[in-house]
Protein backbone atom coordinates (compact mmCIF):
# COMPACT_ATOMS: atom_id res chain seq x y z
CA UNK A 1 0.00 0.00 0.00
CA UNK A 2 1.44 3.34 -0.96
CA UNK A 3 0.76 6.56 0.93
CA UNK A 4 -1.51 7.72 -1.90
CA UNK A 5 -3.53 4.52 -1.73
CA UNK A 6 -3.78 4.87 2.03
CA UNK A 7 -4.95 8.46 1.60
CA UNK A 8 -7.66 7.49 -0.88
CA UNK A 9 -8.92 4.67 1.30
CA UNK A 10 -8.73 6.73 4.49
CA UNK A 11 -10.61 9.62 2.91
CA UNK A 12 -13.32 7.28 1.62
CA UNK A 13 -13.73 5.68 5.05
CA UNK A 14 -13.92 9.00 6.82
CA UNK A 15 -16.41 10.46 4.34
CA UNK A 16 -18.54 7.37 4.82
CA UNK A 17 -18.39 8.09 8.54
CA UNK A 18 -16.85 4.73 9.36
CA UNK A 19 -14.34 4.94 12.18
CA UNK A 20 -13.85 1.17 11.99
CA UNK A 21 -12.93 1.24 8.31
CA UNK A 22 -10.69 4.25 8.87
CA UNK A 23 -8.77 2.42 11.62
CA UNK A 24 -8.51 -0.66 9.42
CA UNK A 25 -6.92 1.41 6.64
CA UNK A 26 -4.37 2.77 9.08
CA UNK A 27 -3.61 -0.72 10.43
CA UNK A 28 -3.02 -1.98 6.89
CA UNK A 29 -0.88 1.02 6.08
CA UNK A 30 1.25 0.37 9.16
CA UNK A 31 1.58 -3.31 8.23
CA UNK A 32 2.71 -2.21 4.77
CA UNK A 33 5.53 -0.26 6.39
CA UNK A 34 4.24 3.33 6.37
CA UNK A 35 5.62 5.08 9.43
CA UNK A 36 3.97 7.64 11.70
CA UNK A 37 5.45 10.66 9.95
CA UNK A 38 4.20 9.40 6.59
CA UNK A 39 0.74 8.68 7.94
CA UNK A 40 0.51 12.08 9.58
CA UNK A 41 1.84 14.12 6.66
CA UNK A 42 0.69 12.11 3.65
CA UNK A 43 -2.59 10.68 4.88
CA UNK A 44 -4.17 12.58 7.79
CA UNK A 45 -3.08 16.07 6.85
CA UNK A 46 -4.10 15.94 3.17
CA UNK A 47 -7.32 14.11 4.10
CA UNK A 48 -8.37 16.86 6.51
CA UNK A 49 -7.39 19.59 4.06
CA UNK A 50 -9.42 17.86 1.35
CA UNK A 51 -12.45 17.67 3.63
CA UNK A 52 -12.08 21.35 4.48
CA UNK A 53 -12.06 22.07 0.78
CA UNK A 54 -15.12 19.88 0.20
CA UNK A 55 -16.97 21.81 2.90
CA UNK A 56 -15.96 25.06 1.26
CA UNK A 57 -17.50 23.75 -1.97
CA UNK A 58 -20.65 22.70 -0.10
CA UNK A 59 -20.07 19.06 -0.91
CA UNK A 60 -19.88 17.90 2.70
CA UNK A 61 -21.51 19.36 5.82
CA UNK A 62 -20.03 20.82 8.96
CA UNK A 63 -21.04 17.63 10.78
CA UNK A 64 -19.06 15.56 8.26
CA UNK A 65 -16.05 17.72 8.91
CA UNK A 66 -16.35 17.41 12.69
CA UNK A 67 -16.62 13.66 12.31
CA UNK A 68 -13.54 13.49 10.12
CA UNK A 69 -11.59 15.48 12.70
CA UNK A 70 -12.77 13.28 15.56
CA UNK A 71 -11.92 10.06 13.69
CA UNK A 72 -8.48 11.42 12.87
CA UNK A 73 -7.86 12.43 16.48
CA UNK A 74 -8.74 8.85 17.51
CA UNK A 75 -6.44 7.40 14.89
CA UNK A 76 -3.57 9.63 15.97
CA UNK A 77 -4.03 8.71 19.62
CA UNK A 78 -4.06 5.03 18.72
CA UNK A 79 -0.89 5.38 16.66
CA UNK A 80 0.85 7.24 19.45
CA UNK A 81 0.03 4.37 21.79
CA UNK A 82 1.95 1.99 19.53
CA UNK A 83 5.07 4.12 19.31
CA UNK A 84 8.46 3.17 20.59
CA UNK A 85 9.98 6.41 21.74
CA UNK A 86 13.73 6.93 21.54
CA UNK A 87 15.87 8.08 24.46
CA UNK A 88 15.31 11.61 25.71
CA UNK A 89 17.51 14.31 24.17
CA UNK A 90 16.82 16.77 26.98
CA UNK A 91 14.71 19.26 25.03
CA UNK A 92 11.25 20.39 25.96
CA UNK A 93 8.49 21.94 23.88
CA UNK A 94 5.40 23.56 25.33
CA UNK A 95 2.56 23.60 22.82
CA UNK A 96 -0.69 25.56 23.10
CA UNK A 97 -3.58 26.15 20.74
CA UNK A 98 -4.95 29.69 20.85
CA UNK A 99 -8.52 28.67 20.10
CA UNK A 100 -10.82 25.64 20.03
CA UNK A 101 -10.03 21.93 20.18
CA UNK A 102 -10.97 21.17 16.62
CA UNK A 103 -7.95 23.04 15.39
CA UNK A 104 -5.41 21.29 17.60
CA UNK A 105 -4.41 18.55 15.20
CA UNK A 106 -1.44 20.28 13.55
CA UNK A 107 0.00 21.03 16.96
CA UNK A 108 -0.49 17.43 18.09
CA UNK A 109 1.33 16.25 14.98
CA UNK A 110 4.26 18.52 15.79
CA UNK A 111 4.42 17.18 19.35
CA UNK A 112 4.32 13.53 18.28
CA UNK A 113 6.95 14.04 15.57
CA UNK A 114 9.26 15.77 18.06
CA UNK A 115 8.70 12.99 20.61
CA UNK A 116 9.92 10.55 17.98
CA UNK A 117 13.09 12.63 17.94
CA UNK A 118 13.53 12.39 21.68
CA UNK A 119 11.92 15.67 22.75
CA UNK A 120 9.69 15.95 25.77
CA UNK A 121 6.53 17.76 24.73
CA UNK A 122 3.94 19.38 26.97
CA UNK A 123 0.76 19.63 24.95
CA UNK A 124 -1.59 22.04 26.69
CA UNK A 125 -4.36 21.98 24.14
CA UNK A 126 -6.69 24.89 23.66
CA UNK A 127 -7.89 27.91 25.64
CA UNK A 128 -5.04 28.07 28.10
CA UNK A 129 -5.17 31.40 29.97
CA UNK A 130 -2.29 33.60 28.85
CA UNK A 131 -0.88 34.30 32.33
CA UNK A 132 -0.90 30.60 33.18
CA UNK A 133 0.95 29.72 29.98
CA UNK A 134 3.54 32.45 30.55
CA UNK A 135 4.13 31.29 34.12
CA UNK A 136 4.57 27.67 33.00
CA UNK A 137 7.08 28.75 30.36
CA UNK A 138 9.00 30.80 32.95
CA UNK A 139 9.10 27.86 35.37
CA UNK A 140 9.89 25.04 32.97
CA UNK A 141 12.20 26.95 30.66
CA UNK A 142 11.47 24.96 27.49
CA UNK A 143 13.77 25.27 24.51
CA UNK A 144 10.75 26.11 22.37
CA UNK A 145 7.10 27.08 22.52
CA UNK A 146 4.71 26.29 19.69
CA UNK A 147 1.43 28.18 19.26
CA UNK A 148 -1.30 27.52 16.76
CA UNK A 149 -4.05 29.80 15.42
CA UNK A 150 -6.56 28.70 12.80
CA UNK A 151 -8.85 31.68 12.39
CA UNK A 152 -8.16 35.41 12.13
CA UNK A 153 -10.38 36.46 15.07
CA UNK A 154 -7.84 34.79 17.37
CA UNK A 155 -4.72 36.42 15.91
CA UNK A 156 -4.67 39.33 18.40
CA UNK A 157 -4.69 36.80 21.22
CA UNK A 158 -1.66 35.06 19.71
CA UNK A 159 0.18 38.38 19.81
CA UNK A 160 -0.75 38.88 23.46
CA UNK A 161 0.39 35.37 24.35
CA UNK A 162 3.74 35.86 22.64
CA UNK A 163 4.26 39.19 24.40
CA UNK A 164 3.44 37.58 27.76
CA UNK A 165 5.88 34.73 27.13
CA UNK A 166 8.66 37.16 26.23
CA UNK A 167 8.01 39.31 29.29
CA UNK A 168 8.11 36.20 31.48
CA UNK A 169 11.43 34.97 30.05
CA UNK A 170 13.94 37.84 29.92
CA UNK A 171 16.79 35.33 30.23
CA UNK A 172 17.01 32.21 28.07
CA UNK A 173 13.86 32.95 26.11
CA UNK A 174 12.34 30.00 24.24
CA UNK A 175 12.21 29.93 20.47
CA UNK A 176 8.61 30.71 19.56
CA UNK A 177 7.06 28.90 16.61
CA UNK A 178 3.68 30.16 15.42
CA UNK A 179 1.66 28.19 12.89
CA UNK A 180 -1.82 27.86 11.46
CA UNK A 181 -3.89 28.61 8.41
CA UNK A 182 -3.58 32.44 8.36
CA UNK A 183 0.20 32.08 8.01
CA UNK A 184 0.14 29.77 5.01
CA UNK A 185 -0.42 32.68 2.66
CA UNK A 186 1.03 35.38 4.88
CA UNK A 187 4.04 33.97 6.75
CA UNK A 188 5.26 37.51 7.49
CA UNK A 189 2.18 37.90 9.69
CA UNK A 190 3.69 35.44 12.17
CA UNK A 191 6.76 37.64 12.55
CA UNK A 192 4.57 40.75 12.85
CA UNK A 193 2.88 39.03 15.79
CA UNK A 194 6.25 38.50 17.46
CA UNK A 195 7.10 34.89 16.60
CA UNK A 196 10.60 33.70 15.76
CA UNK A 197 9.54 31.01 13.33
CA UNK A 198 6.57 29.93 11.28
CA UNK A 199 5.98 26.69 9.39
CA UNK A 200 3.43 25.29 6.96
CA UNK A 201 3.01 22.00 8.76
CA UNK A 202 4.32 19.84 11.58
CA UNK A 203 7.21 18.43 9.52
CA UNK A 204 8.50 21.85 8.57
CA UNK A 205 8.00 23.06 12.15
CA UNK A 206 10.06 20.18 13.54
CA UNK A 207 12.79 20.74 10.93
CA UNK A 208 13.00 24.47 11.70
CA UNK A 209 13.22 23.85 15.43
CA UNK A 210 15.90 21.20 14.93
CA UNK A 211 17.92 23.57 12.77
CA UNK A 212 17.47 26.55 15.08
CA UNK A 213 18.48 24.70 18.20
CA UNK A 214 21.39 22.64 16.93
CA UNK B 1 0.42 55.74 30.64
CA UNK B 2 0.68 55.24 26.87
CA UNK B 3 -2.51 55.82 24.89
CA UNK B 4 -4.02 52.80 23.24
CA UNK B 5 -3.14 52.65 19.56
CA UNK B 6 -5.95 53.72 17.23
CA UNK B 7 -5.98 50.30 15.56
CA UNK B 8 -6.68 48.59 18.88
CA UNK B 9 -9.28 51.15 19.95
CA UNK B 10 -11.12 50.86 16.64
CA UNK B 11 -11.04 47.07 16.76
CA UNK B 12 -12.34 46.97 20.33
CA UNK B 13 -15.10 49.46 19.55
CA UNK B 14 -16.15 47.30 16.61
CA UNK B 15 -16.30 44.14 18.70
CA UNK B 16 -18.08 45.86 21.57
CA UNK B 17 -20.96 46.86 19.31
CA UNK B 18 -20.97 43.88 16.96
CA UNK B 19 -24.43 42.59 17.94
CA UNK B 20 -26.09 45.92 17.43
CA UNK B 21 -24.19 46.55 14.20
CA UNK B 22 -25.05 43.10 12.82
CA UNK B 23 -28.72 43.69 13.60
CA UNK B 24 -28.73 47.11 11.99
CA UNK B 25 -26.92 45.90 8.85
CA UNK B 26 -29.29 42.95 8.46
CA UNK B 27 -32.33 45.18 8.84
CA UNK B 28 -31.09 47.61 6.23
CA UNK B 29 -30.10 44.81 3.82
CA UNK B 30 -33.57 43.28 4.06
CA UNK B 31 -35.23 46.66 3.69
CA UNK B 32 -33.25 47.29 0.54
CA UNK B 33 -33.74 43.78 -0.84
CA UNK B 34 -37.13 42.48 0.35
CA UNK B 35 -36.81 39.56 -2.06
CA UNK B 36 -34.28 38.07 0.37
CA UNK B 37 -37.09 37.17 2.73
CA UNK B 38 -38.84 35.20 0.03
CA UNK B 39 -35.62 33.63 -1.17
CA UNK B 40 -34.20 32.57 2.20
CA UNK B 41 -37.16 32.71 4.58
CA UNK B 42 -37.11 33.79 8.19
CA UNK B 43 -34.31 31.28 8.87
CA UNK B 44 -32.27 33.13 6.25
CA UNK B 45 -32.64 36.36 8.17
CA UNK B 46 -31.26 34.71 11.30
CA UNK B 47 -28.39 33.30 9.25
CA UNK B 48 -27.77 36.76 7.80
CA UNK B 49 -27.38 38.20 11.29
CA UNK B 50 -24.91 35.43 12.16
CA UNK B 51 -23.02 36.04 8.91
CA UNK B 52 -22.79 39.76 9.65
CA UNK B 53 -21.38 38.92 13.09
CA UNK B 54 -18.83 36.64 11.46
CA UNK B 55 -17.84 39.44 9.07
CA UNK B 56 -17.30 41.84 11.96
CA UNK B 57 -15.28 39.23 13.89
CA UNK B 58 -12.97 39.00 10.91
CA UNK B 59 -12.93 42.74 10.28
CA UNK B 60 -11.77 43.50 13.82
CA UNK B 61 -8.45 41.60 13.82
CA UNK B 62 -7.57 42.99 10.38
CA UNK B 63 -8.10 46.47 11.86
CA UNK B 64 -6.26 45.65 15.11
CA UNK B 65 -3.22 44.31 13.26
CA UNK B 66 -3.38 46.86 10.44
CA UNK B 67 -3.60 44.02 7.90
CA UNK B 68 -6.26 44.78 5.28
CA UNK B 69 -5.08 41.75 3.28
CA UNK B 70 -6.36 39.51 6.08
CA UNK B 71 -9.87 40.83 5.55
CA UNK B 72 -9.53 40.76 1.76
CA UNK B 73 -8.58 37.11 1.91
CA UNK B 74 -11.53 36.40 4.21
CA UNK B 75 -13.92 38.09 1.77
CA UNK B 76 -12.59 35.97 -1.11
CA UNK B 77 -13.10 32.84 0.96
CA UNK B 78 -16.58 34.02 1.92
CA UNK B 79 -17.56 34.82 -1.66
CA UNK B 80 -16.51 31.36 -2.87
CA UNK B 81 -18.11 29.58 0.08
CA UNK B 82 -21.42 31.42 -0.41
CA UNK B 83 -21.35 31.00 -4.19
CA UNK B 84 -21.17 27.23 -3.66
CA UNK B 85 -24.34 27.63 -1.58
CA UNK B 86 -26.20 29.70 -4.16
CA UNK B 87 -25.66 33.09 -2.57
CA UNK B 88 -24.49 35.68 -5.14
CA UNK B 89 -21.53 38.02 -4.62
CA UNK B 90 -23.86 41.02 -5.06
CA UNK B 91 -25.42 40.32 -1.67
CA UNK B 92 -21.98 40.12 -0.07
CA UNK B 93 -21.08 43.40 -1.74
CA UNK B 94 -24.18 45.19 -0.46
CA UNK B 95 -23.71 43.87 3.07
CA UNK B 96 -20.12 45.19 3.16
CA UNK B 97 -21.17 48.54 1.69
CA UNK B 98 -23.92 48.91 4.26
CA UNK B 99 -21.39 47.97 6.96
CA UNK B 100 -19.12 50.73 5.73
CA UNK B 101 -21.97 53.26 5.82
CA UNK B 102 -22.95 52.23 9.34
CA UNK B 103 -19.35 52.45 10.53
CA UNK B 104 -19.04 55.98 9.17
CA UNK B 105 -22.07 57.22 11.10
CA UNK B 106 -21.44 55.27 14.24
CA UNK B 107 -17.77 55.61 15.11
CA UNK B 108 -15.48 58.64 15.68
CA UNK B 109 -13.98 59.85 12.39
CA UNK B 110 -10.45 58.54 12.96
CA UNK B 111 -11.68 55.04 13.87
CA UNK B 112 -14.24 55.04 11.06
CA UNK B 113 -11.59 55.94 8.50
CA UNK B 114 -9.39 53.04 9.57
CA UNK B 115 -12.23 50.53 9.56
CA UNK B 116 -13.60 51.78 6.23
CA UNK B 117 -10.17 51.34 4.62
CA UNK B 118 -10.13 47.67 5.60
CA UNK B 119 -13.71 47.24 4.35
CA UNK B 120 -12.60 48.78 1.06
CA UNK B 121 -9.87 46.15 0.78
CA UNK B 122 -12.58 43.53 1.17
CA UNK B 123 -14.83 45.18 -1.42
CA UNK B 124 -11.95 45.37 -3.88
CA UNK B 125 -11.31 41.68 -3.38
CA UNK B 126 -14.86 40.92 -4.47
CA UNK B 127 -14.02 42.13 -7.93
CA UNK B 128 -15.92 44.52 -10.15
CA UNK B 129 -19.60 44.99 -9.38
CA UNK B 130 -21.81 43.41 -12.01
Amino acid sequence: MTADEALDSYLAAVLAGSRRDAMSVIDRARAAGLDLRTLYLEVFQPALREIGQLWQENRVTVADEHLATAITQSAMLRLYGSLELPGAVGRTLIAACVETERHEIGLRMLCDILELEGWNTLFLGATVPTESLARMVAERKPAAVALSVSLPPHLPRARTMIQAIREATPENPPVILLGGRPFLEQPELAYALGADLTARDAAEGAALLRKRLS
Amino acid sequence: MAAKPLTEAASEALLASKEELARSITTELYQEMPELLEKYGERGRVRCHEDMLYNLEHLAPAVALDEPVLFARYVEWLRDMLAARGIPAGEVRRSLEITRDRVRTRFPADQAKLIAAVLEAGLNALGPAN
